[in-house]
Protein backbone atom coordinates (compact mmCIF):
# COMPACT_ATOMS: atom_id res chain seq x y z
CA UNK A 1 0.00 0.00 0.00
CA UNK A 2 1.36 3.29 -0.90
CA UNK A 3 2.34 5.73 1.99
CA UNK A 4 3.00 9.79 1.25
CA UNK A 5 4.74 12.29 3.34
CA UNK A 6 2.72 15.72 4.26
CA UNK A 7 4.34 17.51 1.41
CA UNK A 8 3.47 14.58 -1.07
CA UNK A 9 -0.07 14.53 0.42
CA UNK A 10 -0.83 18.15 -0.14
CA UNK A 11 0.71 18.07 -3.64
CA UNK A 12 -2.01 15.02 -4.22
CA UNK A 13 -4.72 17.18 -3.06
CA UNK A 14 -3.52 20.28 -4.91
CA UNK A 15 -3.24 18.57 -8.26
CA UNK A 16 -6.93 17.25 -7.24
CA UNK A 17 -8.95 20.53 -6.40
CA UNK A 18 -7.15 22.49 -8.39
CA UNK A 19 -6.77 20.73 -11.38
CA UNK A 20 -8.43 17.68 -12.61
CA UNK A 21 -12.07 18.72 -10.54
CA UNK A 22 -12.23 22.30 -12.73
CA UNK A 23 -11.25 19.25 -15.45
CA UNK A 24 -14.29 17.50 -14.44
CA UNK A 25 -16.56 20.47 -13.79
CA UNK A 26 -15.92 21.80 -16.97
CA UNK A 27 -16.10 18.80 -18.78
CA UNK A 28 -18.75 18.77 -22.07
CA UNK A 29 -18.18 16.81 -24.73
CA UNK A 30 -21.33 18.27 -26.37
CA UNK A 31 -23.99 15.56 -24.24
CA UNK A 32 -22.57 16.40 -20.76
CA UNK A 33 -23.93 20.05 -18.89
CA UNK A 34 -21.11 21.46 -17.29
CA UNK A 35 -20.26 23.80 -14.41
CA UNK A 36 -17.74 26.32 -15.46
CA UNK A 37 -18.34 28.61 -12.65
CA UNK A 38 -17.23 26.36 -10.33
CA UNK A 39 -14.36 25.26 -12.19
CA UNK A 40 -13.09 28.84 -12.33
CA UNK A 41 -13.89 28.98 -8.44
CA UNK A 42 -11.49 25.90 -7.92
CA UNK A 43 -9.02 27.11 -10.13
CA UNK A 44 -8.69 30.22 -8.36
CA UNK A 45 -8.10 28.79 -4.99
CA UNK A 46 -4.61 29.72 -3.32
CA UNK A 47 -2.09 26.70 -3.93
CA UNK A 48 -2.64 24.03 -1.79
CA UNK A 49 0.36 23.46 0.40
CA UNK A 50 -0.15 23.54 3.91
CA UNK A 51 -2.57 22.95 6.63
CA UNK A 52 -4.56 26.92 6.18
CA UNK A 53 -4.71 26.49 2.83
CA UNK A 54 -6.01 22.88 2.74
CA UNK A 55 -8.36 23.99 5.30
CA UNK A 56 -10.35 26.60 2.91
CA UNK A 57 -10.09 24.28 -0.04
CA UNK A 58 -11.90 21.42 1.83
CA UNK A 59 -14.55 23.48 3.23
CA UNK A 60 -14.90 25.37 -0.54
CA UNK A 61 -15.65 22.29 -2.13
CA UNK A 62 -17.60 20.60 0.72
CA UNK A 63 -19.75 23.37 1.37
CA UNK A 64 -20.40 25.59 -1.41
CA UNK A 65 -19.60 22.75 -4.39
CA UNK A 66 -20.32 19.76 -3.80
CA UNK A 67 -24.50 20.63 -2.79
CA UNK A 68 -24.68 22.48 -5.48
CA UNK A 69 -24.16 19.42 -8.09
CA UNK A 70 -24.56 16.38 -5.15
CA UNK A 71 -26.13 13.35 -6.61
CA UNK A 72 -25.65 14.60 -10.06
CA UNK A 73 -25.88 11.52 -12.30
CA UNK A 74 -25.36 8.92 -9.26
CA UNK A 75 -22.03 10.09 -8.64
CA UNK A 76 -20.51 10.49 -12.13
CA UNK A 77 -19.62 14.49 -11.13
CA UNK A 78 -19.29 14.28 -7.04
CA UNK A 79 -16.61 11.68 -7.64
CA UNK A 80 -13.87 13.21 -8.35
CA UNK A 81 -14.91 16.72 -5.86
CA UNK A 82 -15.37 13.89 -2.95
CA UNK A 83 -11.96 11.97 -3.59
CA UNK A 84 -10.63 15.65 -3.58
CA UNK A 85 -11.97 16.67 -0.76
CA UNK A 86 -10.89 13.54 0.89
CA UNK A 87 -7.41 13.83 -0.24
CA UNK A 88 -7.29 17.72 1.78
CA UNK A 89 -8.75 16.30 4.74
CA UNK A 90 -6.17 13.00 4.56
CA UNK A 91 -3.59 15.71 3.96
CA UNK A 92 -4.93 17.77 7.24
CA UNK A 93 -5.00 14.38 9.51
CA UNK A 94 -1.49 13.42 8.17
CA UNK A 95 -0.34 16.78 9.35
CA UNK A 96 -1.69 16.34 12.51
CA UNK A 97 -0.38 12.78 13.02
CA UNK A 98 -3.46 11.41 13.89
CA UNK A 99 -4.08 9.53 10.20
CA UNK A 100 -2.57 6.98 9.09
CA UNK A 101 -0.72 8.00 5.92
CA UNK A 102 -1.98 6.22 3.18
CA UNK A 103 -3.51 7.15 0.19
CA UNK A 104 -6.65 8.66 0.01
CA UNK A 105 -8.59 9.11 -3.23
CA UNK A 106 -5.86 9.91 -5.81
CA UNK A 107 -6.26 6.73 -7.21
CA UNK A 108 -9.95 7.19 -7.55
CA UNK A 109 -10.02 10.56 -9.50
CA UNK A 110 -6.99 8.88 -11.80
CA UNK A 111 -9.48 5.93 -12.43
CA UNK A 112 -12.26 7.80 -13.46
CA UNK A 113 -10.47 10.34 -15.20
CA UNK A 114 -9.54 6.60 -17.56
CA UNK A 115 -13.47 5.58 -16.92
CA UNK A 116 -14.68 8.83 -18.55
CA UNK A 117 -11.57 9.27 -21.20
CA UNK A 118 -10.96 12.39 -20.12
CA UNK A 119 -7.51 14.81 -21.33
CA UNK A 120 -6.68 15.69 -17.92
CA UNK A 121 -2.65 15.06 -17.55
CA UNK A 122 -2.13 12.82 -14.48
CA UNK B 1 -38.75 18.14 -13.43
CA UNK B 2 -36.09 16.77 -15.68
CA UNK B 3 -34.67 13.32 -16.15
CA UNK B 4 -31.58 14.60 -13.99
CA UNK B 5 -34.05 15.81 -11.57
CA UNK B 6 -35.80 12.26 -11.49
CA UNK B 7 -32.35 10.29 -10.96
CA UNK B 8 -30.97 12.50 -8.24
CA UNK B 9 -34.76 12.38 -6.48
CA UNK B 10 -34.82 8.72 -6.74
CA UNK B 11 -31.19 8.52 -5.41
CA UNK B 12 -31.35 10.63 -2.58
CA UNK B 13 -34.90 8.33 -1.74
CA UNK B 14 -33.24 5.62 -2.19
CA UNK B 15 -29.76 6.04 0.53
CA UNK B 16 -32.41 7.85 2.86
CA UNK B 17 -34.69 4.84 2.97
CA UNK B 18 -31.49 2.69 2.84
CA UNK B 19 -28.68 4.34 4.04
CA UNK B 20 -27.76 2.79 7.50
CA UNK B 21 -28.46 -0.89 5.81
CA UNK B 22 -25.75 0.25 2.75
CA UNK B 23 -23.75 1.19 5.47
CA UNK B 24 -23.79 -2.32 7.13
CA UNK B 25 -23.33 -3.99 4.15
CA UNK B 26 -19.97 -2.12 2.96
CA UNK B 27 -18.28 -2.71 6.19
CA UNK B 28 -19.76 -6.19 6.77
CA UNK B 29 -18.24 -6.69 2.93
CA UNK B 30 -15.22 -5.61 3.18
CA UNK B 31 -13.64 -9.66 3.96
CA UNK B 32 -15.64 -10.36 0.62
CA UNK B 33 -13.69 -7.22 -1.32
CA UNK B 34 -10.44 -8.33 0.21
CA UNK B 35 -10.52 -11.09 -2.04
CA UNK B 36 -12.30 -10.06 -4.74
CA UNK B 37 -10.81 -8.36 -8.43
CA UNK B 38 -11.30 -5.00 -9.49
CA UNK B 39 -13.68 -4.00 -12.59
CA UNK B 40 -10.64 -2.00 -13.54
CA UNK B 41 -9.30 -5.14 -14.69
CA UNK B 42 -11.68 -6.06 -17.44
CA UNK B 43 -11.77 -2.61 -18.71
CA UNK B 44 -11.86 -2.04 -22.76
CA UNK B 45 -10.39 -5.76 -22.86
CA UNK B 46 -13.01 -6.75 -25.11
CA UNK B 47 -12.85 -4.10 -27.69
CA UNK B 48 -15.83 -4.34 -30.50
CA UNK B 49 -16.93 -7.68 -29.07
CA UNK B 50 -21.00 -8.65 -28.60
CA UNK B 51 -22.36 -8.37 -25.03
CA UNK B 52 -25.81 -9.61 -23.95
CA UNK B 53 -27.33 -7.66 -21.09
CA UNK B 54 -30.35 -10.49 -19.91
CA UNK B 55 -33.23 -8.87 -17.62
CA UNK B 56 -35.24 -10.66 -15.79
CA UNK B 57 -38.57 -9.20 -17.68
CA UNK B 58 -41.05 -11.50 -19.38
CA UNK B 59 -39.91 -11.75 -22.75
CA UNK B 60 -36.72 -13.48 -21.50
CA UNK B 61 -39.15 -16.97 -21.91
CA UNK B 62 -39.13 -16.62 -25.63
CA UNK B 63 -34.86 -15.48 -26.34
CA UNK B 64 -33.70 -18.75 -24.36
CA UNK B 65 -34.06 -21.13 -27.12
CA UNK B 66 -32.10 -18.22 -29.39
CA UNK B 67 -30.09 -17.50 -26.25
CA UNK B 68 -28.94 -21.27 -26.28
CA UNK B 69 -28.36 -21.84 -29.66
CA UNK B 70 -25.66 -19.04 -29.97
CA UNK B 71 -24.08 -20.25 -26.68
CA UNK B 72 -20.00 -18.88 -27.17
CA UNK B 73 -20.72 -15.99 -29.73
CA UNK B 74 -21.29 -13.03 -27.12
CA UNK B 75 -20.70 -12.07 -23.61
CA UNK B 76 -23.59 -12.89 -21.65
CA UNK B 77 -24.31 -10.41 -18.68
CA UNK B 78 -27.05 -11.61 -16.27
CA UNK B 79 -28.88 -9.33 -13.56
CA UNK B 80 -29.58 -11.41 -10.84
CA UNK B 81 -32.84 -12.72 -10.96
CA UNK B 82 -32.55 -13.64 -14.05
CA UNK B 83 -29.46 -16.23 -13.40
CA UNK B 84 -31.81 -19.36 -11.99
CA UNK B 85 -33.99 -19.00 -15.39
CA UNK B 86 -31.23 -18.68 -17.80
CA UNK B 87 -29.37 -21.81 -15.50
CA UNK B 88 -32.58 -23.72 -16.31
CA UNK B 89 -32.36 -23.93 -19.79
CA UNK B 90 -28.96 -24.65 -19.61
CA UNK B 91 -27.57 -21.68 -20.82
CA UNK B 92 -24.70 -20.35 -18.23
CA UNK B 93 -24.11 -16.27 -17.84
CA UNK B 94 -20.37 -15.42 -17.78
CA UNK B 95 -21.00 -12.22 -15.44
CA UNK B 96 -23.80 -12.31 -13.53
CA UNK B 97 -24.43 -8.72 -11.30
CA UNK B 98 -26.35 -7.58 -8.56
CA UNK B 99 -26.48 -4.72 -5.80
CA UNK B 100 -29.76 -4.69 -4.49
CA UNK B 101 -29.21 -4.99 -0.66
CA UNK B 102 -31.87 -6.42 1.16
CA UNK B 103 -31.98 -9.54 2.69
CA UNK B 104 -34.22 -11.29 0.16
CA UNK B 105 -31.22 -10.85 -2.15
CA UNK B 106 -30.37 -14.26 -1.05
CA UNK B 107 -32.98 -15.90 -2.79
CA UNK B 108 -31.82 -15.22 -6.08
CA UNK B 109 -28.77 -17.78 -5.28
CA UNK B 110 -30.03 -20.20 -3.51
CA UNK B 111 -31.94 -23.40 -4.11
CA UNK B 112 -29.92 -24.14 -7.42
CA UNK B 113 -26.36 -24.90 -8.36
CA UNK B 114 -24.53 -22.12 -9.85
CA UNK B 115 -21.21 -22.85 -12.49
CA UNK B 116 -17.83 -21.66 -10.73
CA UNK B 117 -17.13 -20.26 -13.48
CA UNK B 118 -19.97 -17.71 -13.24
CA UNK B 119 -18.16 -14.39 -12.23
CA UNK B 120 -20.34 -12.44 -9.71
CA UNK B 121 -19.92 -8.26 -10.15
CA UNK B 122 -21.52 -6.96 -6.99
CA UNK B 123 -21.89 -3.54 -5.47
CA UNK B 124 -20.35 -2.87 -2.39
CA UNK B 125 -23.28 -1.98 -0.77
CA UNK B 126 -25.18 -5.70 -1.95
CA UNK B 127 -26.22 -7.56 0.85
CA UNK B 128 -23.39 -9.47 2.16
CA UNK B 129 -23.97 -13.02 2.54
CA UNK B 130 -24.29 -13.23 -1.43
CA UNK B 131 -20.73 -12.51 -2.46
CA UNK B 132 -19.54 -13.94 1.36
CA UNK B 133 -20.98 -17.56 -0.25
CA UNK B 134 -20.01 -17.32 -3.85
CA UNK B 135 -17.67 -19.91 -5.12
CA UNK B 136 -16.84 -18.22 -8.40
CA UNK B 137 -14.76 -15.54 -9.37
CA UNK B 138 -15.66 -11.85 -7.25
CA UNK B 139 -15.70 -8.58 -8.88
CA UNK B 140 -16.11 -5.54 -7.34
CA UNK B 141 -15.92 -1.83 -8.17
CA UNK B 142 -15.66 1.13 -5.86
CA UNK B 143 -17.77 2.75 -3.84
CA UNK B 144 -17.42 6.92 -3.28
CA UNK B 145 -19.24 7.08 -0.59
CA UNK B 146 -17.17 8.61 2.51
CA UNK B 147 -16.54 5.00 4.18
CA UNK B 148 -15.92 3.82 0.67
CA UNK B 149 -13.09 6.25 -0.13
CA UNK B 150 -11.71 5.43 3.73
CA UNK B 151 -11.90 1.72 3.08
CA UNK B 152 -9.66 1.92 -0.27
CA UNK B 153 -6.91 2.89 2.17
CA UNK B 154 -6.43 -0.56 2.88
CA UNK B 155 -8.74 -2.25 -0.18
CA UNK B 156 -6.78 -0.54 -2.65
CA UNK B 157 -8.70 0.38 -5.87
CA UNK B 158 -10.95 -1.73 -7.75
CA UNK B 159 -12.21 0.72 -10.70
CA UNK B 160 -15.40 3.15 -11.08
CA UNK B 161 -18.19 2.18 -12.49
CA UNK B 162 -21.33 4.70 -13.29
CA UNK B 163 -24.36 2.85 -11.51
CA UNK B 164 -27.89 4.22 -11.06
CA UNK B 165 -30.90 3.25 -11.28
CA UNK B 166 -31.52 -1.15 -12.05
CA UNK B 167 -29.35 -3.64 -12.16
CA UNK B 168 -29.92 -3.68 -15.42
CA UNK B 169 -28.14 -0.12 -16.02
CA UNK B 170 -25.33 -1.55 -14.25
CA UNK B 171 -24.96 -4.86 -16.11
CA UNK B 172 -24.82 -2.16 -19.30
CA UNK B 173 -22.16 0.07 -17.66
CA UNK B 174 -20.50 -3.24 -17.24
CA UNK B 175 -20.85 -3.90 -21.02
CA UNK B 176 -19.48 -0.72 -21.64
CA UNK B 177 -16.58 -0.27 -19.74
CA UNK B 178 -15.35 -3.91 -21.28
CA UNK B 179 -15.18 -2.06 -24.35
CA UNK B 180 -17.97 -4.25 -25.93
CA UNK B 181 -19.33 -2.22 -29.04
CA UNK B 182 -22.44 -4.20 -29.38
CA UNK B 183 -24.72 -4.74 -26.57
CA UNK B 184 -28.18 -6.89 -27.19
CA UNK B 185 -31.05 -6.12 -24.48
CA UNK B 186 -33.26 -9.18 -23.57
CA UNK B 187 -35.64 -9.52 -20.97
CA UNK B 188 -34.95 -5.75 -20.41
CA UNK B 189 -38.93 -4.86 -20.61
CA UNK B 190 -39.78 -2.29 -18.73
CA UNK B 191 -43.34 -3.12 -19.08
CA UNK B 192 -45.50 -6.32 -18.89
CA UNK B 193 -47.77 -7.94 -20.44
CA UNK B 194 -50.43 -8.24 -18.12
CA UNK B 195 -50.45 -6.62 -14.30
CA UNK B 196 -50.03 -10.36 -12.91
CA UNK B 197 -46.89 -11.38 -15.13
CA UNK B 198 -43.77 -9.36 -14.33
CA UNK B 199 -41.10 -12.07 -14.74
CA UNK B 200 -39.66 -14.84 -16.70
CA UNK B 201 -40.70 -17.97 -15.81
CA UNK B 202 -39.05 -19.77 -12.71
CA UNK B 203 -37.57 -16.27 -12.03
CA UNK B 204 -37.69 -15.67 -7.93
CA UNK B 205 -40.76 -13.56 -6.45
CA UNK B 206 -40.14 -11.08 -4.28
CA UNK B 207 -42.75 -11.86 -1.15
CA UNK B 208 -43.80 -8.30 -1.63
CA UNK B 209 -44.25 -7.88 -5.00
CA UNK B 210 -48.59 -8.52 -5.31
CA UNK B 211 -48.78 -5.76 -2.75
CA UNK B 212 -46.22 -3.62 -4.60
CA UNK B 213 -48.52 -4.70 -7.65
CA UNK B 214 -51.77 -3.79 -6.65
CA UNK B 215 -50.39 -0.18 -4.91
CA UNK B 216 -48.19 0.58 -8.05
CA UNK B 217 -49.66 3.26 -10.59
CA UNK B 218 -49.78 2.51 -13.86
CA UNK B 219 -49.10 3.90 -16.82
CA UNK B 220 -48.90 3.43 -20.52
CA UNK B 221 -45.74 4.21 -23.16
CA UNK B 222 -44.77 3.91 -26.25
CA UNK B 223 -43.76 0.06 -26.69
CA UNK B 224 -40.60 -1.15 -28.72
CA UNK B 225 -42.92 -3.16 -31.18
CA UNK B 226 -46.16 -2.66 -29.51
CA UNK B 227 -47.69 0.80 -30.31
CA UNK B 228 -48.32 1.33 -26.35
CA UNK B 229 -47.14 -1.31 -23.32
CA UNK B 230 -48.43 -0.62 -19.60
CA UNK B 231 -45.96 -0.33 -16.77
CA UNK B 232 -45.57 1.17 -13.64
CA UNK B 233 -44.44 4.78 -12.67
CA UNK B 234 -41.02 3.90 -11.04
CA UNK B 235 -40.41 1.62 -14.64
CA UNK B 236 -41.40 4.67 -16.90
CA UNK B 237 -39.26 6.72 -15.68
CA UNK B 238 -36.26 3.73 -15.69
CA UNK B 239 -36.89 3.97 -19.60
CA UNK B 240 -35.24 7.30 -20.50
CA UNK B 241 -32.54 7.21 -17.78
CA UNK B 242 -31.63 3.74 -19.39
CA UNK B 243 -31.78 5.95 -22.44
CA UNK B 244 -29.13 8.07 -21.31
CA UNK B 245 -27.04 5.39 -19.74
CA UNK B 246 -26.51 3.93 -23.55
CA UNK B 247 -25.92 7.51 -24.96
CA UNK B 248 -23.34 7.95 -22.08
CA UNK B 249 -21.62 5.31 -22.46
CA UNK B 250 -21.12 5.34 -25.64
CA UNK B 251 -22.34 1.50 -27.11
CA UNK B 252 -24.54 0.39 -30.01
CA UNK B 253 -27.18 -0.55 -28.78
CA UNK B 254 -30.39 -2.93 -29.55
CA UNK B 255 -33.40 -3.71 -28.04
CA UNK B 256 -34.54 -7.27 -28.94
CA UNK B 257 -37.92 -7.21 -26.31
CA UNK B 258 -41.32 -7.32 -29.10
CA UNK B 259 -43.27 -6.88 -25.53
CA UNK B 260 -41.34 -4.69 -24.03
CA UNK B 261 -41.05 -0.52 -24.24
CA UNK B 262 -39.35 1.55 -26.12
CA UNK B 263 -35.58 2.83 -25.20
CA UNK B 264 -34.42 5.75 -26.36
CA UNK B 265 -31.11 4.83 -28.48
CA UNK B 266 -31.62 1.12 -28.48
CA UNK B 267 -33.80 0.38 -32.19
CA UNK B 268 -35.33 -2.88 -32.17
CA UNK B 269 -33.78 -5.41 -33.88
CA UNK B 270 -34.57 -9.42 -33.43
CA UNK B 271 -33.10 -11.42 -31.48
CA UNK B 272 -32.20 -14.10 -34.07
CA UNK B 273 -31.44 -11.43 -36.25
CA UNK B 274 -29.16 -9.89 -33.59
CA UNK B 275 -27.10 -13.03 -33.03
CA UNK B 276 -26.69 -13.92 -37.03
CA UNK B 277 -25.10 -10.15 -37.21
CA UNK B 278 -23.16 -8.97 -34.38
CA UNK B 279 -22.06 -12.63 -32.72
CA UNK B 280 -18.25 -13.41 -32.53
CA UNK B 281 -17.11 -16.67 -31.44
CA UNK B 282 -15.00 -16.85 -28.44
CA UNK B 283 -13.41 -17.84 -25.00
CA UNK B 284 -15.41 -15.15 -23.31
CA UNK B 285 -15.27 -17.37 -19.92
CA UNK B 286 -11.00 -18.20 -20.72
CA UNK B 287 -10.13 -14.55 -21.38
CA UNK B 288 -12.20 -12.97 -18.30
CA UNK B 289 -10.61 -15.12 -15.55
CA UNK B 290 -7.19 -14.40 -17.73
CA UNK B 291 -7.32 -10.03 -17.63
CA UNK B 292 -8.37 -10.55 -13.63
CA UNK B 293 -5.39 -9.46 -11.20
CA UNK B 294 -5.19 -10.55 -8.17
CA UNK B 295 -6.95 -8.77 -5.17
CA UNK B 296 -5.19 -5.94 -3.30
CA UNK B 297 -5.69 -6.22 0.64
CA UNK B 298 -3.24 -4.97 3.02
CA UNK B 299 -4.40 -6.67 6.35
CA UNK B 300 -2.03 -4.53 8.32
CA UNK B 301 -3.43 -1.02 6.79
CA UNK B 302 -6.57 -2.50 7.95
CA UNK B 303 -5.46 -3.41 11.50
CA UNK B 304 -4.72 0.07 12.39
CA UNK B 305 -7.59 2.04 10.40
CA UNK B 306 -10.23 -0.05 11.56
CA UNK B 307 -8.84 0.32 15.01
CA UNK B 308 -8.87 4.48 14.62
CA UNK B 309 -12.70 4.33 13.54
CA UNK B 310 -13.66 2.45 15.92
CA UNK B 311 -11.81 4.14 18.88
CA UNK B 312 -13.17 7.55 17.13
CA UNK B 313 -16.65 6.77 17.08
CA UNK B 314 -16.62 5.00 20.92
CA UNK B 315 -15.73 8.22 21.59
CA UNK B 316 -18.23 9.82 19.96
CA UNK B 317 -20.97 7.26 21.29
CA UNK B 318 -19.78 8.15 24.89
CA UNK B 319 -20.29 12.27 24.29
CA UNK B 320 -23.85 11.60 22.62
CA UNK B 321 -24.47 9.37 25.42
CA UNK B 322 -23.70 12.19 27.64
CA UNK B 323 -25.74 14.54 25.02
CA UNK B 324 -28.98 12.09 25.77
CA UNK B 325 -28.40 11.88 29.54
CA UNK B 326 -29.02 16.00 29.42
CA UNK B 327 -31.60 16.12 27.24
CA UNK B 328 -33.55 13.32 29.89
CA UNK B 329 -32.56 15.49 33.04
CA UNK B 330 -33.80 18.59 30.80
CA UNK B 331 -37.63 16.66 30.45
CA UNK B 332 -37.43 16.00 34.12
CA UNK B 333 -36.66 19.57 34.98
CA UNK B 334 -39.96 20.96 32.88
CA UNK B 335 -38.44 24.62 32.71
CA UNK B 336 -39.71 25.68 29.85
CA UNK B 337 -42.93 27.23 30.71
CA UNK B 338 -41.59 27.68 34.53
CA UNK B 339 -40.20 31.59 34.65
CA UNK B 340 -37.96 30.37 38.06
CA UNK B 341 -36.59 27.49 36.72
CA UNK B 342 -36.12 28.49 33.24
CA UNK B 343 -32.43 30.02 34.26
CA UNK B 344 -31.34 26.89 35.44
CA UNK B 345 -33.44 25.03 32.54
CA UNK B 346 -31.12 27.19 29.69
CA UNK B 347 -27.94 26.65 31.67
CA UNK B 348 -28.06 22.84 30.69
CA UNK B 349 -29.36 23.48 27.47
CA UNK B 350 -26.32 25.28 26.61
CA UNK B 351 -24.43 22.26 28.03
CA UNK B 352 -26.29 19.72 25.26
CA UNK B 353 -25.20 22.71 22.19
CA UNK B 354 -21.87 22.27 23.64
CA UNK B 355 -21.32 18.48 23.37
CA UNK B 356 -23.52 18.99 19.77
CA UNK B 357 -20.78 21.51 18.77
CA UNK B 358 -18.29 19.05 20.08
CA UNK B 359 -19.63 15.81 17.88
CA UNK B 360 -19.70 17.93 15.02
CA UNK B 361 -16.49 19.00 15.08
CA UNK B 362 -15.23 14.89 14.52
CA UNK B 363 -15.19 15.96 11.04
CA UNK B 364 -13.96 12.56 10.20
CA UNK B 365 -16.82 10.81 11.91
CA UNK B 366 -19.33 12.57 11.12
CA UNK B 367 -18.30 12.06 7.32
CA UNK B 368 -18.51 8.27 7.88
CA UNK B 369 -21.76 8.38 9.16
CA UNK B 370 -23.62 11.11 6.81
CA UNK B 371 -24.77 8.29 4.84
CA UNK B 372 -26.07 6.11 7.36
CA UNK B 373 -27.61 9.80 9.03
CA UNK B 374 -29.30 10.68 5.75
CA UNK B 375 -32.79 9.91 7.55
CA UNK B 376 -31.94 11.98 10.73
CA UNK B 377 -30.69 15.04 8.72
CA UNK B 378 -33.81 15.37 6.71
CA UNK B 379 -36.05 14.61 9.70
CA UNK B 380 -34.00 17.72 12.29
CA UNK B 381 -34.38 19.31 9.43
CA UNK B 382 -38.03 19.22 8.89
CA UNK B 383 -39.03 19.48 12.59
CA UNK B 384 -36.86 22.85 12.14
CA UNK B 385 -39.31 24.36 9.73
CA UNK B 386 -42.71 25.12 11.74
CA UNK B 387 -40.63 27.33 13.69
CA UNK B 388 -37.41 28.76 11.75
CA UNK B 389 -39.28 31.77 11.74
CA UNK B 390 -39.18 32.35 16.06
CA UNK B 391 -36.08 34.04 17.99
CA UNK B 392 -33.86 31.33 19.44
CA UNK B 393 -35.08 32.21 23.23
CA UNK B 394 -38.64 31.32 22.19
CA UNK B 395 -39.91 28.65 24.42
CA UNK B 396 -41.66 26.66 21.39
CA UNK B 397 -38.36 26.66 19.24
CA UNK B 398 -36.16 25.39 22.69
CA UNK B 399 -38.44 22.61 22.34
CA UNK B 400 -38.24 22.13 18.88
CA UNK B 401 -34.16 22.39 19.42
CA UNK B 402 -34.48 19.80 22.10
CA UNK B 403 -36.25 17.07 20.06
CA UNK B 404 -33.30 17.73 17.26
CA UNK B 405 -30.86 17.29 19.40
CA UNK B 406 -31.89 14.22 20.99
CA UNK B 407 -32.66 12.78 17.40
CA UNK B 408 -28.95 13.90 16.45
CA UNK B 409 -27.80 12.73 19.35
CA UNK B 410 -29.61 8.97 19.45
CA UNK B 411 -29.12 8.80 15.42
CA UNK B 412 -25.29 9.19 15.96
CA UNK B 413 -24.80 7.05 18.80
CA UNK B 414 -27.05 3.98 16.60
CA UNK B 415 -25.00 4.59 14.00
CA UNK B 416 -21.97 4.31 15.76
CA UNK B 417 -22.76 1.43 17.34
CA UNK B 418 -23.60 0.32 13.84
CA UNK B 419 -19.85 0.99 12.49
CA UNK B 420 -18.20 -0.65 16.12
CA UNK B 421 -20.31 -3.50 15.35
CA UNK B 422 -19.83 -4.19 12.10
CA UNK B 423 -15.45 -3.48 12.25
CA UNK B 424 -15.39 -5.56 15.38
CA UNK B 425 -17.06 -8.65 12.90
CA UNK B 426 -14.76 -8.17 10.51
CA UNK B 427 -11.52 -7.86 12.67
CA UNK B 428 -12.96 -11.13 14.10
CA UNK B 429 -13.02 -12.76 10.67
CA UNK B 430 -9.56 -11.60 9.56
CA UNK B 431 -8.12 -13.18 12.73
CA UNK B 432 -7.59 -9.69 14.68
CA UNK B 433 -7.95 -8.93 18.14
CA UNK B 434 -11.12 -6.85 18.64
CA UNK B 435 -10.65 -3.37 20.11
CA UNK B 436 -11.13 -2.33 23.28
CA UNK B 437 -14.00 0.33 24.08
CA UNK B 438 -15.49 1.79 26.62
CA UNK B 439 -18.80 0.42 25.14
CA UNK B 440 -18.48 -2.82 25.26
CA UNK B 441 -18.47 -2.94 28.64
CA UNK B 442 -21.82 -1.12 28.93
CA UNK B 443 -23.73 -2.94 26.29
CA UNK B 444 -26.31 -0.56 25.41
CA UNK B 445 -26.23 2.86 27.46
CA UNK B 446 -28.41 4.55 25.02
CA UNK B 447 -31.65 5.46 25.53
CA UNK B 448 -33.76 7.81 23.92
Amino acid sequence: MKHVTVSEAYKLADWAARIACPAFLEYDDGKKPCFPEHAARLRNLFEIKDFTSADSAAKTMNKEILPLIADYRDGMMTVPLRAAYWLCMAAMSIERGNMLPTDYGSEGIRDIIDYMKMPVKV
Amino acid sequence: MTVAQDIATVSNNTVMVHGRKMEANSLLNIPSVAKSHGIKDLRNKFHGMPAVVAGAGPSLDAAMPILRAYQGKYILIAVDRALKPLLEHGITPHIVCTSDMDLFLKNFFTGFAIPDSVALVYDRDCYFGVPQGWKGPLITYDLYFDTGIWSTTFLGHRGFLCKNFTVSHTALYIAATMGCENVILTGVDFAYPSVEKHHASGAVENPLEPDEKARAHWVDIPGNVLPIVHTTEVFGICVPTMGSAIEESGVKCWNTSPIGAKIPQAPFMALEDAMAHLGRSDDYASRIMEYLAPPQFDLHAFGMQSRFVIKAMDTLLMDVTEGIQILTKLKKIDGLNNKTLFTKWRKVFLKSIEIRDKVLADTFSQHLLQRAMLWGVVKTKQALEPVKDLPPLNPKRLEVDCKRHGLLFWQLGENAKLFIRCLQMVRREFGLAPVETQWMNDPDPITV
